[in-house]
């Protein structure tokens, strides 16, 4: 196994009495693009907060390339690059300028460095406008920038495609794609999973504040029992006669019912003779969307 | 570190339209002061022979109608340095390689050096809109750099700046506390504009009102007063120059390291 770049052991925060990240364990490992879902709300953003030692933990600890963020986090982050939620920058200076302001916070980064990695995000060519003069996804690519200017071994980022138009997102996928390749390692935290299953070697998916699932993405694909989705106006009675089926598990969200551990055919078989028909059928596929919905609906 | 957060800081607020209007303003105001002197004032002794104040008036003339002129300017410029932190978000930027104490100490001790630059520049053009109207306007003859106690005036540039810092470290205590640029420009021309006047006024009433004097606005005006040697006769129980001097230190002492405890245990992001 490659050598551990993000490590959480318990991880906990609570505002007041609610717990916003509860006892979260999760490692990510060099050289890998590491996937970070979870639904609006679940305490992504306040993990990844309490990773780069802007938000204090209320118990349990993150290591980061081997080194406590807590209490040395300068230490610790020394070799690490992050945008975390929308991007920061100086809204009147350009966005050369606005790297080579973040680069001035570590040793050894020259314009020639600064002008590759705008080249890199795709902004080469209009380095020396004003950033506050920019779209959404132009602001963007200016956070992943400065996220890079200096050659971190770990890139921690939230949301890097929002507001990209889809060239520009498969853009930014492959240039993650390639930095894993070099050596860099990735946490990409995203609500596009359909992305995340694309570039992500490992994801761990987070919900209410715990984390629910944490693995190779391939092999949590393939561990998922396959699902049949069901919309029925009675669901009481639905539920009450799949559940009477070995081996078979129902959840359900509103008049929509997920049963896993019984195929298609056996399903409508079974509610047929019960009296039940169903107003829609669907065999769920086995990606990661599947797997999101049912580790994230699941009480 | 500190002096890469300093040299951050100094881009930022070098490019800042708030720090060019605030020397702008200072400038023409003391020119505009020193001139309208001149204008209206003509000193003329008993054998009818006309004088003209020496260049040391006119620099400690420049000097003491600034203050009260460059207070609010401070004020906004401290705001807009501490909040645009957290509204443009780039705290986080120099929070994962820095100590937060060095981010906001780097950025008081701009405020406190760009106060000093404004008010040094401000004597300097005092001088000269001086000279001008002696020699240019009144055709006086005036040689008179060594007449001027150059180690005073810039001491007395050093006080101004000194009385300013409580303010400087108020505006970072409001930041930290709300977060917001737009906050901190409010409550702190509030406090300076109107609470501190409430203050003073209640201070002269009764005996129980006098803590009230103990405000930053009294306790600088008391001290410049001192060091001008134009000092009213003080209420006994106020502070001499020296403590005054020590107050000034000290409120902006108390305000900084609050600001530093607050922002040390924030969280920051999300």
């Amino acid at each position: 196994m490659s050598n551990i770049v993000l490590e959480t052991k318990n991880l906990t925060k609570t505002f007041g009495a609610a717990k916003a990240v509860d006892s979260v364990n999760i490692t990510a490992y060099e050289g890998e693009v590491f996937g970070f879902l979870g639904p609006n709300g679940a305490g992504k953003t306040t993990t990844l907060g309490m990773t780069l030692g802007l938000v204090h933990p209320t118990s349990g600890e993150a290591r980061v390339l081997g080194q406590r963020v807590t209490p040395d986090r300068t230490a610790a982050l020394k070799n690490v690059g992050a945008l975390l939620g929308a991007p920061a920058f100086v809204p009147y200076l350009s966005a050369r300028k606005n790297v080579e302001l973040v680069s001035r916070l570590t040793p050894g980064v020259n314009g020639k460095r600064i002008a590759e990695v705008l080249e890199l995000v795709g902004l080469g060519k209009v380095g020396r406008k004003r950033v506050s003069c920019f779209s959404t996804g132009m602001k963007q690519r200016v956070g992943l920038a400065m996220a890079l200017v200096h050659r971190p071994r770990f890139v921690i980022l939230d949301e890097p495609t929002s507001g990209l138009d889809p060239a520009g997102m498969r853009e930014i996928r492959q240039l993650l794609r390639s930095l894993a390749e070099h050596g860099t390692s990735v946490l990409l935290s995203s609500h596009l999973l359909n992305e995340v299953q694309q570039i992500c070697d490992r994801i761990a998916i987070i919900n209410h504040g715990r984390i629910v699932a944490q693995g190779r993405v391939d092999e949590l694909l393939n561990g998922q029992k396959p699902g049949v989705r069901v919309t029925v106006s009675d669901v009481e009675s639905a539920v009450r006669a799949l559940e009477a089926l070995a081996n078979v598990s129902v959840q359900t969200n509103g008049s929509s019912l997920t049963i896993s551990g019984a195929d298609s055919q056996t399903v409508m078989n079974h509610l047929l003779q019960n009296h039940i028909i169903p107003t829609e059928v669907a065999v769920q596929k086995n990606d990661l969307e599947a797997l999101f919905m049912n580790v994230t609906s699941a009480k | 570190m500190f002096f890469r957060l300093l040299s951050i800081e100094w881009t930022r607020l070098t490019r800042r339209t708030v720090l060019w209007l605030t020397l702008a303003a200072s400038l023409y105001y003391v020119w505009a002061a020193v001139e309208n002197y001149y204008r209206l004032t003509s000193v003329k002794l008993l054998d009818g022979t006309e004088k003209m104040p020496g260049l040391a008036f006119d620099l400690a003339n420049g000097l003491d109608g600034l203050y009260p002129f460059l207070m609010p300017f401070v004020v906004i410029m401290a705001a807009l340095v501490f909040g645009n932190d957290y509204s443009q978000r780039t705290n986080r930027h120099w929070l994962m390689h820095a100590s937060r104490s060095n981010s906001l100490l780097t950025k008081f001790i701009l405020l406190t050096g760009a106060t000093a630059l404004v008010q040094a520049l401000a004597v300097v053009t005092a001088g000269i809109t001086g000279w001008h109207y002696k020699t240019q306007v009144f055709h006086f003859a005036l040689a008179e750099f060594l007449n001027v106690n150059w180690e005073a005036t810039l001491a007395a540039v050093g006080y101004m700046t000194l009385v300013l810092t409580p303010y400087i470290a108020l505006t970072a205590l409001i930041a930290v506390l709300t977060r917001s640029a737009f906050a901190s420009v409010v409550i702190g021309l509030g406090y300076t504009q109107f609470i501190e006047i409430v203050f003073t006024s209640i201070a002269y009433g009764e005996n129980w009102t006098r803590w009230a004097l103990r405000n930053l606005g009294f306790s600088a005006t008391y001290l410049l007063n001192s060091i001008g040697n134009r000092v009213v006769e003080p209420p006994p129980h106020v502070f001499s120059p020296t403590s005054a001097f020590v107050v000034a230190g000290v409120y902006a002492a108390i305000f900084l390291s609050l600001a530093v405890w607050l922002y040390r245990r924030q969280d920051i992001g999300g």
